[in-house]
């Protein structure tokens, strides 16, 4: 009887810590939106009034304010990234996050990232290529948002270890409701330390780069194969083949 | 685009000040409101073409402030495009706004003003 009460009593006080730390993990996740939701308006403040300074609304801009101008909003822009990549994280860590299936213009989303990257492409003076089947749209049905965040995350670390003069190609194909897309650059060859980190199943945050940990959970949430090759004096590659609705009026390759 | 008239109900004044700025740009006549109580107000009073609306608000809540518009004749009809900052996924369901047609929606951090221009046009098939 003793024994008993005693696994009750333990049974019992699982229970309570249990509840305690659900609890606690709802309270981390509802303070999380609250405050996503306050840095997201000064963002927008930042962002639009920048926008209006930029069209010239309030007097014309030199070169060099223009300039400083386009740091600021690309800087903005970054940190509403940085928040909307933290809460996806969140609800991947919990289950919690919901694949959306709606028509995306892939084409689309490619232009949409590379407009944002423009200004650091033009720095680097990197030449971009993409390459899309011809006469062709590739319209799918997916979640716009997460391919977005996989595709800029991707381009965005060909941008980063390309020296200058460099080429990146994306390629992209659409076969037996696949959509596949190649991300290719001739940059620094991914060392074999490095190689082990990039898609490992837990990340060091402390190097501050978790943007392809992100990239590996989102594609195995959308069910998707993610893969690279790199290799010294070629580059790397990246490619993704991700299972996707075909719209009826997208005729597929064969 | 003179006659269009956009009401902005918003509580952040530098927001409320800049989307009004882009669209008087566009020569539209703007009307604003921080509340969704002053913003219920206005609407009735002025019956804009198209209604901004913010989701969290003091006094009256972008949510219950549309419930309430969506009750009036002339607001059941009138167009409301949703600028929050609220995830989709937090407490306050969005999609439970946007069954109250016509209703759009959008994050306001990730869009930028001449999207939201853009968006009141196609709306009003400028």
């Amino acid at each position: 009887m003793p024994i008993f009460t005693a696994l009750l009593a333990l049974l019992l006080i699982t229970l309570i810590f249990f509840l305690i730390l659900l609890k606690e993990e709802k309270e981390k996740k509802e303070f999380f939106h609250v405050m996503a939701h306050r840095f997201r308006s000064p963002i927008s403040v930042v962002k639009w009034y920048v926008e209006l300074l930029s069209k010239k609304s309030a007097g014309n801009l030199n070169n060099k304010q223009e300039e400083y101008f386009k740091e600021i909003y690309s800087a903005s822009e970054k940190l509403n990234e940085c928040i909307d990549s933290l809460n996806i994280l969140l609800q991947l860590q919990s289950n919690n996050l919901v694949v959306k299936t709606e028509e995306v213009d892939v084409k689309n989303v490619i232009t949409q990232i590379i407009q944002k990257l423009q200004f650091k492409i033009e720095r680097h003076k990197l030449h971009l290529q993409e390459i899309y089947p011809k006469e062709q749209k590739i319209i799918v049905q997916t979640d716009a948002k997460l391919l977005n965040i996989v595709l800029q995350n991707i381009i965005e670390n060909a941008l980063k270890y390309t020296p200058e003069n460099g080429n990146i190609d994306i390629k992209v194909n659409l076969l037996n409701k696949q959509l596949s897309i190649e991300i290719k650059d001739n940059g620094y060859e991914i060392l074999k330390k490095g190689k082990s980190k990039i898609f490992a199943d837990s990340v060091n945050f402390k190097d501050m780069d978790f943007g392809l940990y992100l990239v590996k959970l989102i594609m195995k949430k959308m069910k998707a194969q993610i893969n690279f090759r790199s290799e010294e004096n070629i580059g790397t590659m990246f490619y993704i083949s991700l299972p996707v609705q075909v719209l009826t009026n997208t005729p597929e390759l064969i | 685009m003179d006659n269009k008239k956009i009401l902005i109900i918003e509580d952040e004044e530098a927001l409320q000040k800049a989307i009004s700025e882009a669209l008087i740009n566009q020569k539209f006549t703007t009307f604003t409101a921080s509340n969704g109580e002053e913003g219920l107000a206005v609407s009735l009073k002025e019956h804009p073409d198209l209604i901004l609306l913010d989701v969290l608000m003091p006094k009256m809540d972008g949510t219950n402030m549309l419930q309430e518009l969506r009750l009036d004749e002339w607001g059941k009809t009138v167009p409301v495009i949703i600028l929050t900052n609220v995830s989709p996924n937090s407490g306050i369901s969005i999609s439970s706004i946007l069954q109250k047609e016509p209703a759009y929606y959008f994050v306001k951090s990730d869009i930028n003003l001449e999207g939201i221009v853009d968006k009141v046009k196609e709306v009003l098939k400028i």
